[in-house]
């Protein structure tokens, strides 16, 4: 941060930086579906479960 | 509460070996560690200086930028003296309520950090903004500490 400004720095605890970094996902995330927001300096990534492996109801019925 | 030092002959020597300036800074966060240990150990993170913090100098102010991704001015204080300047809070969880947890890398924690300013700052006219994730911190020098003009004069 402050890349854009002309002070000097008296301290620096960070600076600009590439990065990356990977995260191994399960089979059942939907990619398709994978969507991502940005908000107050927080990345939000949602992987939505592909509708197959949802947990699903089992009634049981009277025998 | 560990108190950050930043002094004028710490920028000189900075600029100077930047090489060793950045030894310097990890040799301050092993030293941070020793002498904040309850505090490490209450916000999780062994080691660890939260928020990263870049202090400026405009001449006629300091601008501090802390990085404090996800908080709100509802989650941070700021208190100072004429030439202390603290700042503290807390950060939450942002798992919403049902959600199970398969890996937080950033917990529920307090924080708490001090600075001492290189000089005199007028704190009526201070101002603090906080904008994607980024604290900004505007310190107007005092007037004893505003940079002055000096005339040179022939001497007759």
């Amino acid at each position: 941060m402050g890349s854009d400004l002309t002070e000097d720095a008296l301290e620096r605890e960070f600076r600009p930086a590439n990065y990356r970094r990977s995260f191994e996902l399960p089979e059942f995330v939907d990619r398709e579906k994978v969507s991502a927001q940005l908000d107050q300096g927080v990345l939000t990534l949602h992987l939505p479960k592909a509708e197959a492996v949802k947990p699903r109801r089992i009634e049981i019925r009277p025998g | 509460m560990y108190l950050t030092r930043w002094s004028n002959f710490d920028r000189e020597f900075g600029r100077s070996f930047a090489a060793l300036d950045e030894l310097r800074r990890r040799m301050n966060d092993v030293f941070r560690g020793f002498d904040q240990p309850a505090a490490n150990l209450r916000s999780g993170y062994a080691g660890a200086v939260w928020p990263r913090t870049n202090l400026y100098d405009s001449g006629s102010e300091l601008v501090l930028y802390a990085a404090v991704p996800g908080l709100s001015d509802k989650d941070i204080n700021i208190s100072a003296t004429g030439d202390v300047l603290a700042v503290s809070g807390e950060r939450g969880v942002e798992a919403r309520e049902g959600y199970s947890v398969h890996r937080q890398e950033r917990p529920h924690m307090k924080f708490s950090r001090s600075f001492a300013l290189p000089c005199r700052v007028d704190l009526e006219k201070a101002s603090a903004t906080v904008k994607d994730g980024i604290l900004t911190i505007r310190l107007p020098k005092a007037a004893e500490a505003q940079p002055r003009q000096i005339t040179v004069k022939a001497s007759s």
